[in-house]
């Protein structure tokens, strides 16, 4: 019942002083990345178990997220992402249906095919 | 100091030339006109820090150039009163600290074996240090005794990454 997602990923730039200048040496860090999913929240929604660590351990969780690319014959574009969940959100109203979300913390760049 | 608009070109691209190829931070032609002061230097030197014996080291990357001058200061003890503090005969010799980054593997092994290399000769051939802030060599060709070198690597990046630490005390 996933409605709405959002993803971000990149590598980090450290910007590292040097003496004498006013221009730094950029340096290129560690990846980070994360998604969010929003969507209607349904009893059968088995993503808040995926928040709970097994073992001690957050399991890593692959997403696969469907879409259409509107290019001249239209083709379906799979993209997968792969992290850890956490956190997961849950937010209602009295006599109204409730909305999750949860992030998934990315271990990998995404890919798609 | 080159004249004409094409000779400073011309020793623009001879410095960039001079940077080691697989250094990241390598500035393009585009970067150092609009930012001389990228290369450290009146369009002679490169490095922010060299240290010259024959060859030169150069220091592409220093962050900090930190100085002791020392002396040497001894306690003494009055009966009945409280100790003093007086200095004991001269000045001693300076220490100089070269602390900053390489981002390339040509300039871990320039400071690695050539450094080293250089060292094991310095008794009779004295290496050199000239530290720039910007175009003014502030510290110019002075001698100074190599001491311990230290390189240490950083994790968190794709590329060689390593702190270096290379202490120096002057000569005389």
């Amino acid at each position: 019942m996933a409605e709405r997602y959002m993803a971000r990923w990149g590598y980090a730039v450290a910007r590292r002083p040097v003496f004498g200048a006013n221009i730094p040496a950029y340096l290129v860090g560690t990846l980070f990345g994360e998604l969010r999913v929003e969507g209607l929240y349904t009893t059968d929604n088995l993503a808040a178990a995926y928040a709970t660590p097994s073992a001690g351990e957050l399991t890593i969780k692959t997403v696969t997220i469907e879409e259409t690319d509107t290019q001249g014959t239209p083709v379906k574009k799979t993209w997968t992402f792969t992290g850890r969940i956490s956190p997961f959100e849950k937010e209602g109203q009295a006599d109204q249906f409730s909305i999750f979300r949860f992030t998934v913390e990315l271990n990998a760049e995404p890919s798609v095919a | 100091m080159p004249k004409t608009e094409e000779e400073k070109i011309a020793a623009i691209l001879k410095i960039i030339e001079g940077w080691p190829k697989d250094c990241p931070n390598r500035p393009t032609l585009a970067q150092a006109l609009l930012h001389p002061e990228i290369l450290h230097s009146q369009l002679e030197d490169p490095g922010i820090a060299t240290l010259t014996s024959g060859s030169t080291i150069e220091l592409y990357h220093l962050e900090r150039a930190r100085e002791v001058i020392g002396a040497k200061l001894v306690e003494s003890e009055i009966p009945g009163k409280h100790g003093d503090i007086f200095q004991y005969m001269g000045d001693k010799s300076p220490e100089l600290e070269l602390v900053g980054f390489v981002d390339s593997e040509s300039e871990y092994t320039a400071i690695k074996a050539t450094l080293t290399t250089m060292r094991q000769a310095q008794g009779a051939t004295p290496i050199s240090v000239t530290v720039r802030c910007g175009a003014s060599a502030y510290i110019n060709a002075v001698q100074y005794w190599v001491g311990p070198v230290e390189i240490d690597p950083e994790p968190g990046y794709g590329l060689f990454v390593a702190n270096y630490r290379i202490h120096c005390r002057k000569r005389g």
